[in-house]
């Protein structure tokens, strides 16, 4: 009798695990907690954000031990709440994932655009924000078209670097000497402190993306070590490089930034620091763009086939075998928000819609725990989801700009609804 | 239930459709797979054997090489494979099991979408 070959192990779990969270977009999630939270209490943040993570990764890694198999959430939701809750949170991952890969593009080319003007390219420099906006969407639509994947041990070769990369510089900007005084405000503000903790949820985003990984698990108990792995890793990395940058410049100053990093490895080390932090980005968008962007095609062309979404998205490329309908859906919808973005000038909305979706995503899963354990034993799961539930509504008050509830609110609603009146019709 | 019998038609069904229809067998240009089937609750294997742009054989058991395995009880198979039952749906369900690339598994279930649309 065949089984599945246990092929992954903790490792490249791990890597995987960490790969989303690992963004050029994230940077300006990093200054917006340093800011929310008072510079001083940046890395408390940080790592308060991890700890809270940590207790939703404990509840994904009981469901999968449950439910080892491919569907991930979707089946763990199914299996706790039904086939319509299942179907609202598919599609607010997708959501997600187009808020994130929004956000993504919008600062990968801002990212571009200043390594231009740093060396001198002047032409390349001379096109508009907008125009980069569209290149990047479009190479990342090519390249999953023709089915680029990163392999596995690539996957962790580059997470590796990152890391190193990462926690080097910040390291170094921590051991270099600072004219600027940290702000040493005696009290902290409690309710934006814990917005601020909201906000950093965005710098672990799509740790539990490894769950459908399950049955290809050495050891099914280690995806819970690698989605912990991760998170601590990330939140070590982020507060050391939240830290760096308070010691060295007030977050105020690079609030309306949508590359603080970029600035921050100009203040340090002039076109040396551009070049590494350039580096850096790069390889962050690659990885977690492509990985982000062929995911969400594969679970809507998934969700096609099941009869969830119209059959047009489930259309597959005769030489490359991509789903190239999804991936043009995508690539539209994601085009649609980073204009929206340019419209209404706040670049952070993809960015606070994905960590507010992906606190609802905790609080359902939290509460599918629940559910499943037959509400025993309610302890854990219940404060899990109460903390993750209070999190989105700070996530939702100013200083996050109003679109954001606009779009939460209307982007629910639509799934709910569709979810409820659309599939029932499409499944007929 | 299903028997070995009612598995081994379906697949012979399947095999002769395959290789009647010329899109698939476009679809597996430079494709050679070797299909490894194994029915866990008749405690059964059967490899589809892909190479030349058609299905060539169906072997009992293994061929002694497992490109993609296909796992899952004979009724499911048995539904996949005569175009009754949505693949997409029953790996959600958790009710078969895929080991290979992503893109054959892309491939394969293109394949079967093809051929009983």
């Amino acid at each position: 009798m065949s089984t599945l070959q246990k092929v992954l192990r903790l490792r490249t779990l791990a890597a995987t695990s960490i790969g989303l969270g690992l963004a050029s977009s994230v940077y300006a999630a990093v200054v917006q907690v340093g800011h929310t939270a008072g510079d001083r209490y940046i890395w408390a943040a940080i790592l308060l954000a991890a700890f809270v993570c940590i207790m939703a990764a404990r509840n994904f890694s009981e469901l999968a031990r449950r439910f080892p198999n491919a569907g991930g959430v979707q089946v763990y939701v199914r299996n706790a709440f039904g086939e319509r809750a299942s179907n609202t949170v598919s599609l607010m991952y997708i959501i997600l994932a187009v808020a994130a890969g929004a956000a993504e593009a919008y600062v990968f080319a801002s990212v571009l655009r200043i390594i231009f003007k740093t060396f001198n390219l002047t032409l390349l420099a001379s096109f508009p924000l907008e125009a980069w906006i569209f290149l990047v969407l479009l190479t990342f639509l090519g390249i999953n078209l023709v089915g680029v994947s990163v392999a596995g041990k690539v996957q962790e070769l580059l997470t590796f670097t990152l890391l190193v990369l990462l926690v080097s510089l910040s390291v170094y900007a921590l051991f270099q000497p600072s004219s600027h005084a940290v702000s040493q405000s005696a009290r902290v503000d409690g309710l934006m402190f814990t917005q601020a903790v909201a906000y950093a949820i965005y710098l672990f985003i799509g740790f539990e993306w490894i769950t459908p990984l399950a049955e290809e698990a050495e050891d099914v108990n280690s995806l819970g070590k690698a989605m912990t792995l991760a998170i601590v890793t990330l939140g070590i990395a982020y507060s050391l490089f939240g830290t760096a940058v308070v010691k060295h410049v007030d977050t105020a100053s690079l609030l309306n930034s949508t590359t603080p990093h970029m600035e921050f490895a100009r203040l340090l080390a002039g076109k040396a620091g551009i070049m590494i932090m350039g580096v850096i980005s790069v390889i962050a968008t690659f990885t977690a763009f492509n990985a982000g962007i062929m995911g969400t095609s594969r679970l809507m062309y998934a969700m096609a086939r099941e009869g969830v979404l119209p059959g047009f998205l489930a259309k597959v490329h005769l030489r490359f075998f991509t789903p190239w309908s999804s991936l043009m859906f995508i690539f539209l919808l994601q085009l649609l928000l980073t204009l929206f973005v340019i419209g209404t000038g706040s670049f952070k909305t993809p960015i606070f819609l994905a960590a507010s979706v992906e606190c609802i995503i905790y609080t359902l899963v939290s509460l599918a725990v629940l559910k499943l354990r037959g509400w025993k034993n309610v302890l854990a799961p219940g404060f899990t989801a109460l903390v993750f539930g209070a999190l989105t509504v700070l996530m939702l008050l100013p200083p996050t700009p109003p679109a954001v509830v606009i779009l939460l609110a209307g982007g629910l609603i639509l799934a709910l609804a569709y979810s409820v009146f659309i599939v029932p019709r499409l499944a007929r | 239930m299903a028997t070995a019998e009612d598995l081994f038609m379906a697949l012979e069904q399947f095999v002769q459709r395959f290789n009647a229809n010329k899109l698939v067998k476009k679809m597996v240009r430079d494709w050679d797979r070797h299909i490894f089937i194994s029915v866990t609750d008749l405690e059964l294997a059967s490899t589809v054997v892909v190479a030349d742009d058609a299905i060539k054989e169906l072997v009992p058991g293994e061929s002694g090489k497992k490109d993609i395995s296909i796992i899952a009880p004979a009724d499911v198979i048995i539904g996949i494979f005569t175009g009754k039952l949505n693949p997409a749906k029953e790996y959600a369900k958790g009710n078969v099991k895929f080991v290979g690339s992503p893109k054959d598994e892309m491939k394969v279930d293109a394949i079967i979408q093809y051929l009983w649309s």
